[in-house]
């Protein structure tokens, strides 16, 4: 998928490394979200 | 700054934890896109062939919509002073900025046309996340092209939730023959 902007972003659900599930859809209506992907952890801040 | 940052990569959660731990404790969600293996990742068009994330940023605004993406090479951090700009430009802005017009139909193997208000929509997006099937939303509230398509399809009525998979129409959120195309077997 090639995503743009001005597409509504998709909606997931994923567990957090704070013990609650976190779903993208949640958050519409309330706060902007920065959505921040990463490679793997321990391979730099 | 009125922004909720979520982190994300294909660890596993224990990996993800103790991480944060060494780190002195993460505050905001670090989301593990580790089974099914990179699906989100692919979802968001940022998973290498070798299996782990690009370093992306998504800024996406309180109706859902995508406004800024930053996709950078893997060994470099992306710019927190560009970051923080374009989320104040975001900010900034108080009337909701109607998502851009869609003229084509989007690249994606399902597309679900809604509208913000649509019961069988949010049962819709419930039913497709749980079974952890990407798919990529279309409001037609915003989207005059997308709305006019979804027309052709239904014979000229309005019915939410509209799929697109790879061609094949399911007009409404029409389970049975959902669970057929999709090849999903409960």
């Amino acid at each position: 998928m090639t995503l743009s902007v001005g597409q509504l972003a998709p909606d997931f659900i994923l567990e957090s490394h704070l013990d609650k599930q976190v779903r993208l859809i949640d958050y519409r209506g309330s706060v902007n979200v920065v959505l921040v992907f990463f490679p793997l952890a321990w391979t730099s801040v | 700054m009125q922004a909720q940052v979520l982190g994300l990569s294909v660890d596993s959660i224990p990996s993800l934890k103790a991480w944060s731990e060494s780190l002195g404790g993460i505050g905001y969600p670090l989301l593990s896109d580790f089974y099914p293996h990179g699906q989100v990742g692919r979802m968001y068009g940022v998973l290498r062939p070798e299996g782990r994330c690009e370093r992306a940023i998504f800024i996406i605004d309180k109706q859902g919509v995508i406004r800024y993406i930053d996709v950078h090479d893997i060994d470099q951090q992306p710019d927190n002073e560009v970051l923080f700009g374009e989320l104040a430009k975001i900010e900034g802005v108080s009337p909701a900025q109607p998502a851009m017009p869609v003229a084509d139909e989007p690249d994606a193997d399902l597309v679900m046309y809604c509208t913000p208000w649509c019961s069988d929509c949010r049962k819709a997006r419930e039913y497709l996340s749980l079974r952890h099937i990407p798919y990529l939303e279309v409001d037609i509230t915003r989207d005059p092209a997308a709305a006019q398509r979804m027309r052709g399809w239904t014979g000229g009525k309005q019915i939410t939730p509209t799929f697109n998979f790879r061609g094949t129409i399911v007009i409404d959120f029409d389970k049975a023959r959902l669970a057929e195309v999709l090849g999903i077997k409960e």
